[in-house]
């Protein structure tokens, strides 16, 4: 070897090694990490006995949301040969996920070591963390409602922390949200997130839940402000606003995840289940002594032909919101009330054209007795009285009739056998 | 000659016809082949004849029947003894047209005054659903409407209905009856009430109906013209009528099915009912049993009327 070319060589040696040396000042580059993590083979026994794979897909590392950044950017003390990095801190950059995170449901339980509770990366992803509005990301809308359900449609996971049934959020699947994301793929529907939030998820019984009783109208309202606008001017929305928790809100009329189209009859506000749905509350002695509400209104309803018919399959027959209204739903003593004395006619006139100021004369739901309407228990009970006494009457004469038979019978046989 | 023989002699004179005209044909043949030709005709006379015989006895046979069954009817008459008209044409086609429409009512009605019965839904939904069901009570109505008014007109302008209508007007007779009846019932006395026409049983079925249908009709045109009546009459009025009608619904019920239907087709004597609803006849047996005044009052007009014949003949 001739010492110029040498000497060159040992030039080249040296820039290079010097600038791996730099490299290496900056810690190892995804490259580097790839050397050995970007063997599928790579694996570790975990001291309990289960393998795990230490494979990271370089590709998907790359075209994720991450992907310009260096490994060490999360796993800070990662190093050429290395044993048990520290966990990944998200906080470290999104201080204000981490804060809400920490506050919730998922991050107190984690923050006491619990494994099955998700972290960031169970949510998001971990080498492969895409943006929310990335199609492909696993917080997509339409993803993510695959993504909680992981652990919520698990029955083991349900039963353990005693989280409602797993069904009842699997039902979220069938609803009319469910649907209008999982089937026709529109980005407006609800999805989980939407209801509960993100970071901080909190039970619903917890006043700064999302979902607790006294936000969820605004929370619905965030998409059906027509509607909210209409609630608020109801007297179940005043109620509320008053804070009488008692006072429906949305979800008490239509269900949480299991709200379907008004048509499909499986929905607790199709026509033929409005009436006891109102009267799950309505029906209730403790409800409407507290609030001075009259009383039998659904069996009242259930005896007319309006209720009899409904029963039958009559859609078309008034169920309680036909008169009464539904979102808008005010007192009979509001002027404003459909049901009001001298807004009947007109309410009335809906099904019944031509009804005039005669139909708001009596009862309409009647409630038999001396006080309420005394016409009809007159003639009910004349008519207890008098079939009672006929009856009777019938079922002795002809007892007799047989009596006698049997009995002239069996002298008749006596007399030939004698 | 016995039936028999004459069939037999039938039958020869049948073989010989044919045999002179085979003979006739197959002169011209060697007797081998008439021989044959003999035979097959033979048998397919035989068949033939064989064939007569048995449709021939067919039609015997159910002659044979149709005599016997005359015969059978007969013998019952000798013991039933005549017939008397209890009801005539007019009559039974009322009840017919009442009968019909009573079962259509109760059986769309009845579902709205009970909708938890297990019969109910299926009532209903017979007739495609509560809608349809709406407008067969009114077919239903219609039709009783339709007997209340022929009822009225033959009462007005028949003979009969005229002369019915006042046998039914209850007497104190059938206040003695129904006493009469209850003690023979029990044993405290061996004799049965004499009926006439109608016994207070029937007459109560009548007036039953009568008092029925005009509460039934009453009733229910307020309710089949709601919208009508609404404009003269408050809403509290409409509910009495509702009230009424479910009630004496739930009456007219009970009373046919306890009492008309006892005393009337599933009491012993006449279980499992009778076909006098649809011929209007009852024998001399029954009449004598079931309305002996109205049997003497016949017979003795019949004889006054003989007497009269026999002076003038």
């Amino acid at each position: 070897m001739k010492p110029l070319r040498s000497f060159v060589m040992a030039g080249l040696l040296a820039a290079a090694v010097g600038g791996m040396a730099t490299a290496g000042n900056a810690g190892p580059t995804v490259g580097d990490c790839q050397e050995c993590h970007g063997d599928k083979t790579i694996e570790m026994t975990m001291p309990d006995g289960t393998v795990r794979s230490l494979f990271v897909d370089g590709k998907a590392y790359r075209s994720s949301t991450h992907g310009k950044a260096a490994c060490t950017a999360c796993h800070v003390d990662a190093k050429a040969p290395h044993g048990k990095l520290s966990p990944v801190s998200c906080g470290r950059c999104h201080t204000e996920a981490a804060k809400s995170y920490a506050q919730s449901t998922h991050g107190i339980v984690r923050a006491k070591g619990n494994p099955d509770v998700p972290g960031c990366g169970d949510c998001h992803g971990k080498h492969d963390i895409r943006k929310v509005q990335d199609p492909m990301a696993r917080t997509f809308r339409l993803n993510i409602v695959g993504v909680c359900l992981e652990c919520h449609e698990d029955r083991v996971i349900e039963e353990r922390y005693d989280l409602p049934d797993e069904k009842m959020m699997a039902a979220y699947r069938e609803s009319v949200h469910g649907m209008a994301s999982r089937k026709s793929g529109l980005l407006g529907s609800a999805v989980c997130t939407d209801c509960h939030g993100n970071h901080l998820i909190l039970p619903g019984d917890q006043p700064r839940s999302a979902t607790h009783r006294q936000h969820i109208p605004s929370l619905c309202g965030k998409c059906h402000s027509g509607i909210l606008e209409k609630y608020e001017r109801s007297v179940h929305g005043k109620g509320m606003r008053a804070g009488i928790a008692e006072s429906p809100v949305c979800t008490d009329c239509h269900g949480e995840h299991t709200i379907t189209k008004i048509s499909d009859p499986a929905s607790s506000v199709y026509v033929k289940n409005v009436p006891r749905t109102c009267s799950a509350c309505h029906d209730k002695e403790a409800i409407s002594s507290r609030y001075a509400l009259p009383k039998k209104r659904f069996s009242s309803y259930m005896d007319s032909f309006h209720g009899i018919a409904l029963e039958y399959g009559m859609t078309k027959a008034a169920n309680c919101a036909s008169c009464h209204a539904f979102h808008d739903i005010l007192p009979a003593s509001d002027p404003a009330s459909p049901v009001n004395k001298a807004n009947l006619p007109r309410t009335c006139g809906k099904c019944h054209p031509n009804a005039g100021e005669n139909f708001a004369k009596g009862m309409i739901h009647v409630e038999v007795s001396p006080e309420k309407a005394m016409g009809v228990f007159a003639v009910r009970v004349f008519y207890t009285i008098f079939i009672g006494t006929l009856v009777t009457l019938f079922v002795l004469h002809v007892a007799m009739d047989l009596l006698g038979r049997h009995r002239r019978g069996k002298a008749k046989a006596g007399k030939t056998e004698g | 000659m016995s039936a028999n023989d004459k069939k037999e002699s039938k039958q020869d004179t049948l073989e010989r016809e044919v045999e002179s005209v085979v003979d006739e044909e197959t002169a011209g043949l060697d007797p081998a082949e008439a021989g044959r030709i003999r035979e097959k005709v033979r048998a397919r006379v035989l068949e033939e004849v064989e064939r007569e015989r048995r449709i021939r006895t067919a039609a015997e046979r159910r002659a044979e029947e149709r005599r016997r069954r005359e015969e059978k009817r007969r013998e019952r008459l000798h013991e039933e003894g005549e017939m008397f008209e209890r009801f005539n044409r007019n009559f039974r086609f009322q009840h017919i047209v009442m009968f019909t429409s009573v079962i259509i009512l109760v059986i769309t009605g009845m579902p709205i005054k009970f909708p938890e019965f297990v019969l109910s839904r299926f009532l209903v939904n017979m007739w495609g659903g509560i809608h349809n069901a709406t407008i067969v009570h009114r077919i239903g109505a219609g039709m009783l409407i339709y007997f209340m008014v022929h009822h009225l007109f033959y009462t007005v302008f028949s003979r009969q209905g005229r002369r019915d209508f006042i046998l039914l007007i209850p007497t104190p007779k059938d206040a003695r009856d129904a006493v009469q009846n209850v003690r023979h019932f029990l044993g405290k006395t061996g004799e049965k009430p004499r009926f006439g026409r109608f016994s207070y049983i029937e007459k109560f079925d009548y007036w039953a109906v009568y008092w029925g249908c005009v509460i039934m009709i009453g009733s229910g045109v307020f309710l089949w013209g709601e919208e009508i009546v609404l404009k003269f009459f408050p809403k509290y009025v409409l509910d009495v009528a509702h009230e009424m009608h479910s009630d004496e619904a739930m009456l007219a019920t009970l009373a046919i099915v306890i009492w008309h239907f006892y005393n009337v087709h599933f009491n012993p004597d006449r279980f499992p009912g009778t076909l006098m609803w649809w011929h209007g006849q009852i024998s001399e047996h029954e009449m004598k049993e079931e309305h002996p005044l109205e049997y003497e009052e016949i017979m003795a007009k019949r004889s006054k009327q003989k007497a009269a014949e026999v002076p003038n003949p």
